[in-house]
């Protein structure tokens, strides 16, 4: 019989650096997961995507047991590799950081497409786009 | 002070929101439960310094303003954190377990280990090392084979110091247990401590460097670490082994054998054996005499 889920816990880290401090400690503790032992199989894992943002779907048993996947970088990562920025606008509104493209967009909605549960690339584009503003990235057209 | 911020959110936007307020915050999880009534929840829980509250908050309500979600997010109070309780919370789930003919098990167990069996009391602080992982399963499998009375052992990232431990109670004369991590060194020396072998373990805090070769040669030398930092300290711990000695290398999954083994051969040693377990690996190679 499949094993009873308990929950199941997204978190971002860099890929190879985890450590207990939060949010792996406090998210994974509260379910009685072994923190140490989570660390060290998601750095094994990552260990050859340093310096990327590698987020994890850590699904939690009712035995306290955890499996987990890796899952492609999250969207604002990918903004920021396609323009080479460092980081976003701290005020979106007024202050301008890049330009993406429409087929920029397209290309970092058809990454995320299989993460996300949908086959509707044209949710995923609004939703890549709706990131840019945040960032203080304009879209064009 | 740590302090958690909830958000709940709609589980279908649990993605779009997660990626958007990590701009913000990188500290945040993102959790889905069983809800009630079989209505999966979804909740944001945001780790902020208490004192970042109040811009972090502004900041993150900014930054939901520019993506369409299906319903309005849910601001729960923010609860503090203690930060014991979630190094402690797993502990209640560690239990005895018997390793060939090792008991491992928590101080607060009172299970007795059979005739014929050596138990370790192992607290796990926090330090990796409590025999749940199958790499140190396998290294303590490796250990128990490997022993023999009078050896000497050098055990790099000893973590809760276990695996050194379990070496001196089957026989070790000599165990040198190193970790660059201080709360792992606390906690082996606690263990050293509670399993009466401080007269054999000797922890020290630091990594391997040529002047700990002077302290040897071993005739075991254990590292259950990652493969970057073996592939670095290969060399020196192949240095620090006797001729005949073995080397246990683990911490590793079962598809970088292939890449370490004959990356191990380069520094002059010979494969042993392998060992697997639920995906993961461990390598024994051996220093001809």
């Amino acid at each position: 019989m499949a094993k009873k889920v308990r929950a199941v816990v997204k978190l971002q880290l860099e890929a190879g650096k985890a450590t207990p401090a939060p949010p792996v400690g406090p998210a994974l503790g509260q379910h009685g997961v072994n923190i140490m032992a989570f660390v060290k199989e998601y750095n094994e894992r990552t260990a050859s995507m340093a310096g990327s943002i590698v987020p994890v779907e850590i699904t939690i048993y009712e035995d306290r047991s955890f499996t987990f996947v890796l899952k492609t970088p999250p969207v604002s990562d990918l903004i920021k590799r396609e323009l080479g920025i460092e980081k976003g606008s701290s005020n979106p509104k007024r202050e301008k950081v890049g330009k993406l493209t429409r087929e920029q967009v397209r290309r970092i909605a058809e990454i995320k497409l299989k993460d996300l549960n949908t086959a509707d690339l044209e949710a995923v584009m609004r939703m890549v786009e709706g990131t840019a503003r945040s960032m203080g990235v304009t879209v064009e057209g | 002070m740590w302090l958690e911020l909830r958000l709940q959110i709609d589980p279908r936007d649990s993605d779009l929101v997660a990626d958007l307020l990590a701009q913000c915050c990188p500290r945040l999880a993102v959790e889905i439960d069983n809800g009630e009534e079989g209505q999966p929840r979804a909740f944001v829980k945001i780790y902020v310094p208490q004192e970042d509250l109040t811009a972090l908050k502004r900041s993150l309500r900014l930054a939901l303003r520019f993506v369409p979600l299906s319903c309005t997010p849910k601001w729960h109070r923010a609860r503090r954190l203690r930060e014991e309780r979630w190094h402690k919370a797993w502990r209640r789930h560690f239990r005895p377990q018997l390793i060939g003919s090792v008991l491992v098990k928590p101080p607060w167990s009172k299970k007795k280990g059979q005739p014929g069996q050596v138990t370790l009391q192992i607290e796990p602080g926090m330090a990796f090392g409590t025999g749940t992982h199958p790499t140190t399963a396998l290294c303590l499998h490796a250990v128990q084979k490997l022993i023999f009375p009078g050896a000497r052992v050098l055990d790099v990232g000893t973590g809760t110091g276990i695996l050194a431990i379990a070496a001196a109670k089957l026989g070790a004369t000599y165990a040198l247990a190193l970790d660059i991590d201080a709360e792992a060194v606390k906690a082996a020396l606690g263990n050293v401590e509670a399993n009466g072998v401080a007269d054999t373990v000797k922890v020290c805090h630091g990594t391997l460097t040529p002047n700990i070769l002077q302290e040897g040669p071993f005739h075991l030398v254990i590292a259950n670490l990652d493969r970057e930092t073996i592939r670095r300290l290969g060399p020196l711990m192949t240095a620090a082994l006797a001729p005949g000695g073995y080397l246990v290398v683990s911490g590793f999954l079962s598809e970088t054998v292939a890449e370490l083994t004959p990356l191990l051969a380069t520094y002059g040693l010979r494969h042993h054996q392998d060992m697997m377990q639920d995906g993961w690996a461990a390598i024994v190679m051996v220093k001809d005499a």
